[in-house]
């Protein structure tokens, strides 16, 4: 028994010089190869990811407040969940949301590739005829929570004023 | 099951408006197709002393009632400003407007709306107590009277709650919707309807003693 300890203690004594070597050796290859690896698993990663990233340029959830627009809020933001959207409306079409003006008889349309903050166009009231960034809010969000609703989806989304603009 | 809220917010408060328009007019129809010319020989008809009437109704301490009684004309004058002016241009409402028929006008700013609301609290609060301890106010005081005061009073202390999103919230909206809407279909057939006939009232007592005050038989 205690001739085999003895034994293997000795094995990577530096005494014992030529497996010393080899086995340093041995293992410095392997970690080359794993960290080669590593370094390409992580760039290919990181490269995926920058693609994936561009192509749903988007966050989970956006706060709505564009004080740009508004100014001084007069109500709470509304934290609006863009996953939960564009799961839900995925057979109607991210146009529902993000349409731009048809050049011709401007009417809205929508162009994939140029999905567009709303305020982009619906700025503040002017003399312009679309509807400005409050109404274009309130008639694309309650107006369509509400139509879902009659359309006997009673979970559709918030109508009341509390309901999304929530007081924290 | 329909959503309440979008019950007293959609059909409901259609049928609350349509009502309202329609009690409104045949309240008036009836009161001009009833009313006739008295059989005396100087019937009470001149205009100018009408229009007189009504304008110093209108008008803070215009009328000797309102000099003599100064914190009644206050409390009044401005809860009847706060009433009227409330409802039309209150931001929540003007979006409401706008989603439902898409117009839109000014809106009032949020600290002067929430000022008015407790206004018009207080001032119910003030007008129950004087129907229940003015001798000559508790003498033309019926029971319902106090329940007309008691709505106006639930319809503004809710959208004050509701704006401030105190309590539960949902509840105390649909209470609002709902108390508003039965004040909006009562209004016509009820004391409420002064409303409406105010300027009526002023205008034929107006009449009435204008013609006395140029009689010049003192």
């Amino acid at each position: 028994m205690m001739n085999i300890k003895q034994r293997t203690f000795n094995l990577f004594d530096s005494r014992y010089s030529l497996l010393d070597v080899k086995l340093k050796h041995f293992v410095g290859q392997l970690m080359q190869k794993t960290l080669l690896k590593k370094l390409l698993v992580m760039g290919f990663a990181l490269w995926g990811l920058t693609v994936w990233s561009d192509a749903f340029a988007q966050e989970a959830e956006y706060n709505l407040a564009h004080r740009d627009v508004f100014g001084k809020l007069r109500r709470p933001q509304v934290s609006f969940s863009h996953e939960i959207h564009a799961d839900t409306l995925d057979s109607e079409g991210c146009g529902i949301c993000h349409h731009v003006q048809d050049e011709r008889n401007g009417k809205p349309i929508y162009i994939e590739g140029e999905e567009l903050d709303c305020k982009e166009c619906h700025l503040q009231r002017k003399d312009n005829k679309i509807p400005a960034l409050r109404e274009a809010f309130h008639g694309s969000c309650t107006v369509c929570h509400r139509r879902l609703i009659k359309n006997s989806r009673p979970k559709a989304g918030p109508t009341t004023c509390g309901g999304c603009h929530l007081k924290r | 099951m329909m959503d309440i809220y979008e019950l007293v917010r959609g059909p409901l408060a259609g049928v609350a408006l349509t009502l309202f328009v329609l009690g409104c007019l045949y309240r008036i129809v009836v009161l001009l197709y009833t009313g006739n010319k008295e059989p005396v020989p100087d019937a009470s008809g001149r205009t100018g002393n009408a229009v007189r009437s009504i304008l110093h109704g209108l008008l803070p301490f215009g009328s000797t009632y309102m000099r003599k009684q100064p914190l009644l004309t206050v409390v009044s004058f401005i809860f009847h400003l706060c009433v009227i002016i409330l409802p039309v241009f209150l931001l929540a409402h003007i979006v409401l407007w706008y989603e439902s028929w898409g117009i839109q006008w000014r809106s009032l700013p949020d600290f002067l709306a929430d000022f008015m609301t407790l206004w018009v609290i207080v001032a119910c609060i003030y007008f129950i107590f004087r129907r229940l301890l003015r001798t000559e106010v508790k003498q033309v005081t019926r029971p319902i009277d106090f329940g007309w005061l008691i709505i106006i009073m639930l319809t503004f202390l809710t959208g004050f709650l509701a704006y401030h999103q105190w309590g539960p919230y949902r509840p105390i909206l649909i209470l609002h919707i709902f108390s508003s809407e039965i004040l909006l279909v009562v209004l016509p057939f009820s004391k409420l309807g002064h409303m409406l006939f105010f300027a009526f009232s002023r205008a034929c007592m107006g009449a009435e003693f204008g013609k006395h005050m140029q009689a010049g038989d003192y």
